[in-house]
């Protein structure tokens, strides 16, 4: 059972990415709910990552944002109530990891248990990607609504597919819900 | 089963923290219908190595015989006039040595914000990570319809170039993107 527990925290750990967290700020004087168009002004990638710096990204990002606003009753229009801005950027980082020692119990029949050693310090890399969705009223061009995810993976290829999520996430926190 | 937990148990703990599993990302215009596609010509990528065992021509020619072989396998043709899509492929190696307190850093010019560490020649390397690009674009209008991003941290240069055909047929094993139903 002990080592059942130990074997999951492991295979938890080796896959485990940084915390993410994300904000959103709004502008508590505007009504949403008057909010009836949009367009999307500019999706623009200041990342070198090949995942992050192409049409291709940028297109797929331009569709969660048609499609979940859409769902939320507004319509796409040329001459928008709001216009979205997308961006990202990525950071590469290296921090050091140390690894405790253990004792693997005894096992059933009469297996030995046995001592892990602790290892490290090591290298360990990882990357972060700042997502930023802005929607701003084109009639007086201010910013209303600001979400900025910030998410961090260790590798490259996990953030390309958890982007997309987090852009999702920021979304579902807009409209803004009104305080009593 | 205990036996299996114990020797997986074992290996996680010996797995070296620095070299990340192999991992690749495919993206794709949905709009496009590559069914259409019946031709197409391999433009010379870009190498961005100096190490000999990466940048030579027997690696590169079995990277694009690799690429050749899957497209053709799947039935396009290799055209040099007016290819429904032309493919481009982007090598990267970016070296890293660990220093004593266990941080990994970058050799020669800095990349991607970690910092660099100067003379490219007196350090040891500790291991590489190797970026393999596979564009696909259609040559009129030249526009980027498919690309596979191939991420591979080796020990060395020489490990990465001989793995390198193996990781582009990997990547071209999901070219035609599968439509969604």
């Amino acid at each position: 059972m002990r080592l059942t527990r130990i074997f999951g925290t492991l295979l938890l750990c080796s896959g485990l990415a940084v915390a993410d967290d994300h904000t959103v700020n709004s502008d508590a004087t505007v009504d949403f709910s008057t909010i009836k168009t949009f367009a999307i002004r500019e999706t623009k990638s200041a990342s070198q990552k090949y995942e992050f710096n192409n049409r291709l990204f940028l297109k797929k990002v331009s569709q969660i944002v048609r499609a979940d606003l859409i769902k939320k009753g507004l319509e796409e229009n040329p001459t928008p109530d709001i216009l979205i801005d997308f961006s990202i950027s990525t950071r590469d980082y290296s921090t050091v990891e140390n690894q405790r020692g253990f004792r693997v119990p005894d096992g059933p029949g009469g297996q030995r248990g046995y001592v892990v050693d602790g290892a490290g310090p090591q290298p360990k890399l990882f990357n972060e990607a700042t997502i930023s969705l802005d929607f701003t009223m084109r009639a007086k061009n201010a910013l209303v609504w600001r979400g900025t995810y910030r998410d961090e993976e260790d590798s490259v290829s996990k953030l390309a597919r958890t982007v997309p999520t987090d852009v999702e996430k920021l979304l579902s926190e807009y409209p803004p819900k009104k305080k009593n | 089963m205990c036996r299996i937990m114990r020797l997986t148990l074992l290996a996680l703990m010996l797995l070296p923290l620095s070299l990340r599993a192999d991992d690749s990302t495919v993206d794709f215009d949905a709009d496009v219908a590559f069914s259409s596609f019946r031709t197409f010509a391999i433009k010379d990528g870009k190498i961005d190595s100096t190490r000999p065992e990466v940048n030579n021509s027997i690696v590169i020619n079995a990277l694009k015989k690799t690429i050749r072989d899957e497209l053709t396998v799947r039935g396009l043709k290799e055209t040099p006039d007016k290819p429904d899509v032309v493919i481009q492929y982007i090598v990267e190696a970016t070296e890293y040595s660990v220093g004593s307190g266990g941080r990994a850093n970058p050799i020669g010019p800095a990349r991607g914000g970690r910092g660099g560490r100067g003379d490219p020649t007196g350090t040891p390397v500790d291991f590489i990570e190797g970026t393999l690009v596979i564009d696909v674009s259609t040559s009129q209008p030249a526009l980027l319809v498919w690309r596979g991003v191939y991420r591979d941290d080796e020990k060395n240069s020489a490990k990465f170039a001989q793995k390198l055909a193996g990781d582009a047929k990997k990547l071209l094993a999901q070219y035609p993107p599968k439509k969604k139903s």
